[in-house]
């Protein structure tokens, strides 16, 4: 589904990704782990299409498709989503709102009509239970006054009435107490199937408890240095990050 | 109630086919303005004495006026010899099809859902609807009849309502306010009074049928409501289709009359044609609008959507003269290109415990300028009174500006006023938030205003903020990314 | 425009002051000066700016241009003077400067610390290299007046690297009859320079007086000036007091503007902010009572990127005295990444007591962070329960 290859990117002139590999398959779980400044959040953002962050080698491909080419809503509406570590605010504008913009247009790009209104509500009401999240929060204005949990389920809850090919979570797990945590972890496992595939970007392996990985990435200094399967990430709690800096990359 | 929902119903919901046609002469005088132009506008008429006699001081009263300098707005010199102060209704060319109309005009009437016989009658295409005059019109009128309520042209309240007229014009904006009032008021075309009697609340918004006529109503207009005790009426005014108007100026007066308990929420969207995109051409429009909540426990609401205009001037303002009551002002103006807004509003607090709100909220985008300019006046003897104003900025583009001048004025000392202003702007991380969720970044600014917004649209009665909302993004389109 | 004043023709006046002194490098901008006297002449309520404060009433009287000889001690001064503030002391009267009067300590070499009449033979260079160079561009007629007239004050000047140890204080004083005054203060600070600035005024007797001060402040990189002002003087007192500041890039400039005595009170403070990184800090109090007319006009002016600007002002309206607060931040296009703030905040105290406020935002630019805000009233009591304008809580001057 997705297949990166030799990626290198970085912003304001400073290199931070140094070269990354990465295949990914319809069905797959994977973990990227690493120490901070490590590169993880470039990934997601350059995956993204964020425009500050300047691609100076490599290539993605997705379902086929040059990724890198494509704008960054033209990435949404053929499956990508981000889930972010810092949600905007968009004061104003309810979820509710906001995702049936978000639907119809993508619905638009696939040459859908739009979605009436009963039809969205229904979805609403069933994406909801997801993530055990309540309908006045989605009548407030977008991530605005939310608590830090709020806002991470209100991205879960984007995600499951997207219904994307990939998702991204860029540190979804960061400032979760775990009960939000638990929340949040069973939101992603009941959309996983066999027809979609999850990037986890995370510093801790609490998450990887609950969402558990089939493939664990470790990134240092711009590039992969070590992947293996879920024991990985218990290695790695265990030993910390400082014993991975003597790795060689590794080739994938 | 039913029948009033279905009658309401069947009056926004439908094609547009109902016209509301006042009889007016063919002939017109050629350009330039005198005391005798003043009297043949009179003559021409038919109106009494009295009223000819008012027309001619505010004549005199203006010729003595100097022409007003701003601040913030810049314009070339208007030659008020140029101007026909009186005319049969332009003819326009008429034309076969709507395939001879400037697409862009057509791409925006679309945009905004305007049916195809409304861009029609818009656009100067010859319509092969009949049009029923007899049947909603005059039963919309009947019904208002049955309930004393007097809704209709000026120059008809002229002649079938001469007290009322008598009593309350220039009663609120007298000639000597301002230069543009006194003009007005000299030469004022025609315009529209509304009379809501006491105990009555006006069942539906005077507003659709109301839509074609503006067309004609000419650059110097004029409007009188005036609601009796514990009444209530909501007033639409203005259209949001795009309007191309051959008259440059636009000086119309605005009256509220409000008696004890009684109730006028006035709301507005205003799309005149700005100007080209680089600033060439567009109507100047400075109004004069102003309410006196005269009775205890009274209260007057302006809502306004401003995106069309080159230059806009107008402070939709509140005089709180009974006590306990309540003015309100919620205004959005939007400029682009080379447009310039100077909006705001006036709340003079005069009785005991009034209270006054406003909100407003700018948009700059382009090389426009918007500006910002309030006053609230707390006189010595308004006991009590409160005002919260929140004006808020959002600037697009670094080529624009955004000006905020409140005048806060207090002359006792219990009175609370506060005053809140910020500027801002769309954020790239909103817009790539959006992006990022499949929204383009021209919906998605559409969306980050429509949000700025919310506050002073959710004053709009339903349908209109449907559309208001619709404007606001055509009228920013391509101003970022 | 005819230009007098109390009959006196101040034409006349200024080739009195020439013949007197001599041309010098400055009689040029005098002149030009007086040129735009003449074209402004004396601000009235018909001018925006002017428009809450009347000088009809100032103009009334009859004014004495030539200042009389007195015969003050330093006891007499002490009085006037900030309690054990070991500092510089520079003693005006009517806008003359006093040695006999005046003690300056010793400081480091390279800083001047003298009257602006002696900078103006001894300091040539300096002089004319500032003189008139930090006045915003559209000045008023008093301004213009006293940049034609006036000839005395005080100078500091402080170079590269250097802090002035001591406060430097100066004590403006009124004292013989009808005195109409210009006085003219010059503060340059240079690259890295420190120093404190306090300006006390007040009264000697009951006569009425007319001060007319201008001072430019001249705050170089990495400079930081701090400027307090406490204005006490009679109830027969007039102040236009005009403060032009003009900063560089990381300079911190900070000003306390506290307003207490006077009939009527007048302060422009102006803020030209042409460089990058700067900041600045704007406080003021003033407690008009009795029939007092207090005026706080400030303008920040943000010209370049990443400045930031706070604004902090509070009124107390006593009696019938009248407060008037006028704050406009204009942020300009190439002045991205600004941050400017602003907040007046004002009670009134009596029935009699009135406040016009007019807080003003011009924003070009539009990544910017800026936000004002007025009060009136007493909304910030509320949580004390009952409001009662006749018996105010004690502690209605904490933010």
């Amino acid at each position: 589904m997705l297949e990166i290859r030799n990626i290198e990117a970085g912003i304001e002139g400073k290199q931070i990704l140094k070269g990354i590999n990465l295949a990914i398959k319809a069905g797959e779980v994977h973990a990227i782990m690493g120490p901070n400044g490590s590169g993880k959040s470039t990934l997601a953002s350059v995956l993204a299409g964020r425009e500050e962050y300047q691609v100076s080698g490599g290539e993605v491909s997705f379902n086929g498709k040059d990724l890198l080419e494509m704008s960054p809503e033209d990435r949404a509406r053929e499956g990508v989503f981000l889930a972010f570590q810092y949600p905007v605010e968009i004061p104003g504008v309810s979820t509710t709102n906001f995702m049936r913009t978000s639907i119809n247009e993508i619905r638009k790009y696939r040459g859908l009509p739009d979605l009436d209104s009963s039809t969205f509500l229904k979805l609403m009401k069933e994406k909801m239970a997801y993530v055990e999240i309540d309908q006045k929060l989605l009548s407030r204005s977008l991530n605005e006054g939310f608590s830090g949990g709020e806002k991470k389920r209100n991205e879960i809850f984007q995600m499951a009435m997207l219904e994307p090919k990939l998702a991204i979570l860029d540190e979804t797990d960061s400032g979760l107490d775990i009960d939000a945590l638990r929340i949040v972890a069973n939101g992603v496992n009941r959309l996983k199937n066999s027809e979609n595939a999850f990037l986890i970007i995370t510093h801790y392996q609490r998450l990887l408890d609950y969402i558990v990985p089939d493939f664990v990435h470790v990134l240092y200094n711009g590039k992969i240095v070590k992947s293996g399967g879920k024991e990985l990430a218990l290695e790695l709690e265990e030993k910390g990050y400082d014993w991975i800096k003597n790795l060689e990359p590794a080739n994938a | 109630m039913a029948e009033e929902t279905e009658l309401l119903e069947e009056l926004t919901q439908g094609d547009y086919k109902y016209g509301f046609v006042t009889n007016i002469e063919e002939d017109s005088l050629p350009p330039g303005l005198n005391e005798d132009v003043v009297r043949l506008i009179s003559l021409k008429k038919n109106e009494p004495e009295w009223l000819l006699q008012w027309r001619l001081k505010a004549f005199r009263h203006w010729l003595q006026m100097e022409k007003p300098h701003w601040q913030n707005v810049t314009f070339p010199e208007i030659n008020y010899q140029d101007i026909i102060y009186y005319s049969a209704p332009k003819q326009k060319v008429q034309l076969n099809s709507l395939d001879e109309v400037d697409p862009e005009l057509l791409k925006t009437f679309e945009k905004l859902g305007i049916p195809i016989n409304e861009q029609k009658m818009l656009t100067g295409v010859a319509v092969d609807v009949v049009f029923d005059s007899i049947s909603v019109a005059t039963t919309f009128k009947e019904k208002l009849n049955e309930m004393g309520v007097i809704f209709c042209s000026m120059s008809e309240a002229v002649k079938n309502h001469p007290d009322l007229i008598k009593k309350y014009l220039g009663s609120v904006v007298p000639f000597t306010d301002n230069y543009f009032a006194a003009l007005n008021s000299a030469v004022f075309s025609d315009g529209s009074f509304v009379f809501i009697p006491k105990g009555v609340r006006c069942p539906m918004e005077l507003s659709t049928y109301f839509r074609i006529n503006a067309q004609n109503s000419g650059q110097f207009e004029r409007t009188l409501i005036v609601a009796e005790d514990d009444s209530y009426v909501s007033y639409l005014e203005g259209c949001t289709a795009p309007k191309r108007d051959e008259n440059q100026l636009h000086a119309a007066v605005v009256e509220l009359v409000t008696l004890d308990n009684a109730e006028i929420k006035y709301s507005t969207v205003q799309n005149w044609y700005p100007g080209d995109k680089d600033g060439k051409g567009g109507i100047y429009n400075f109004v004069t609008k102003r309410g006196n909540c005269l009775g205890n426990n009274s209260k007057i609401s302006w809502t306004q959507v401003e995106t069309g205009s080159a230059i806009t001037w107008k402070y939709p303002s509140v005089v709180l003269k009974g006590d306990n009551s309540v003015g309100e002002f919620y205004s959005v103006a939007v400029t682009n290109n080379y447009q310039q807004a100077d909006t705001g509003t006036k709340m003079i607090h005069v009785g005991k415990n009034t209270s006054s709100r406003i909100v407003s909220k700018g948009i700059s985008a382009g090389f426009s300028q918007n500006t910002y300019r309030g006053q609230v006046k707390v006189n010595k003897r308004a006991t009590g009174a409160r005002n919260f104003s929140q004006c808020d900025s959002l600037l697009m583009g670094d080529k624009c500006g955004a000006h905020t001048f409140p005048y806060i004025e207090v002359d006792n000392p219990t009175a609370q006023v506060a005053h809140e202003a910020t500027t801002s702007k769309i954020g790239a991380d909103q817009l790539f938030y959006c992006n990022q969720r499949g929204i383009s970044t021209e919906s998605a600014v559409a969306l980050i205003v429509n949000g700025y917004c919310k506050e002073v649209l959710n004053h709009l009665p339903m349908e209109f903020a449907v559309e208001a909302q619709k404007l606001l993004a055509i009228s920013l389109e391509g101003s970022v990314g | 425009m005819q230009a007098t004043l109390s009959g006196i023709d101040l034409k006349e006046k200024l080739q009195e002051y020439f013949v007197l002194r001599g041309a010098d490098a400055l009689s040029q901008i005098r002149k030009e000066a007086f040129r735009i006297f003449q074209e402004k002449g004396f601000p009235t309520t018909r001018h925006e700016d002017w428009k809450y404060t009347s000088l009809l009433d100032a103009f009334a009287i009859e004014w004495n241009l030539v200042s009389e000889e007195n015969s003050f001690t330093k006891e007499d001064l002490k009085a006037h003077l900030i309690p054990d503030l070991e500092s510089h002391i520079l003693v005006l009267v009517d806008g003359v400067f006093q040695p006999q009067l005046s003690t300056i300590l010793s400081e480091e070499s390279g800083i001047e610390i003298k009257s602006f009449a002696s900078a103006i033979k001894e300091n040539k260079n300096l002089v004319e290299a500032h003189f008139a160079q930090h006045l915003s561009t559209n000045f008023n007629g008093l301004v213009a007046l006293n940049t034609a007239l006036a000839f005395d004050g005080i100078f500091v000047f402080v170079p590269k690297g250097k802090t002035v140890k001591h406060p430097i204080q100066i004590l403006n004083l009124n004292g013989g009859n009808n005195q109409f005054s210009n006085t003219r203060n010059l503060i340059i600070a240079e690259e890295n320079a420190a120093l404190n600035l306090v300006e006390v005024y007040a009264s000697q007797s009951k006569n009425s007086s007319f001060s007319n001060v201008v001072t430019e402040i001249s705050a170089a990189e990495n400079a930081r000036v701090n400027n307090y002002k406490l204005q006490l003087q009679n109830d027969n007192s007039h102040q236009i007091n005009t403060t032009q500041i003009t900063q560089k890039k990381n300079s911190l400039v900070n000003t306390f503007t506290v307003t207490l005595g006077g009939k009527l009170v007048r302060n422009d403070l102006n803020f030209n902010l042409a460089d990058s990184h700067i900041e600045s800090h704007l406080y003021g109090l003033y407690i008009p009572s009795a029939e007092q007319h207090f005026d706080n006009h400030s303008f920040v002016d943000h010209a370049q990127p990443n400045g930031f600007s706070n604004e902090f002002y509070k009124g107390i309206m006593l009696d019938k005295g009248r407060g008037v607060f006028n704050g406009k931040i204009m942020v300009r296009q190439d002045a991205q990444k600004t941050n400017a703030y602003q907040s007046n905040k004002n009670i009134l105290l009596s029935n009699e007591a009135k406040v016009d406020t007019k807080p003003q935002l011009e924003i070009f630019a539009d990544d910017v962070k800026c936000s004002h805000g007025a009060t009136v009233g007493v909304l910030m009591w509320q949580k004390f329960g009952r409001i009662s304008p006749s018996s105010p809580p004690r502690f209605m001057v904490n933010p």
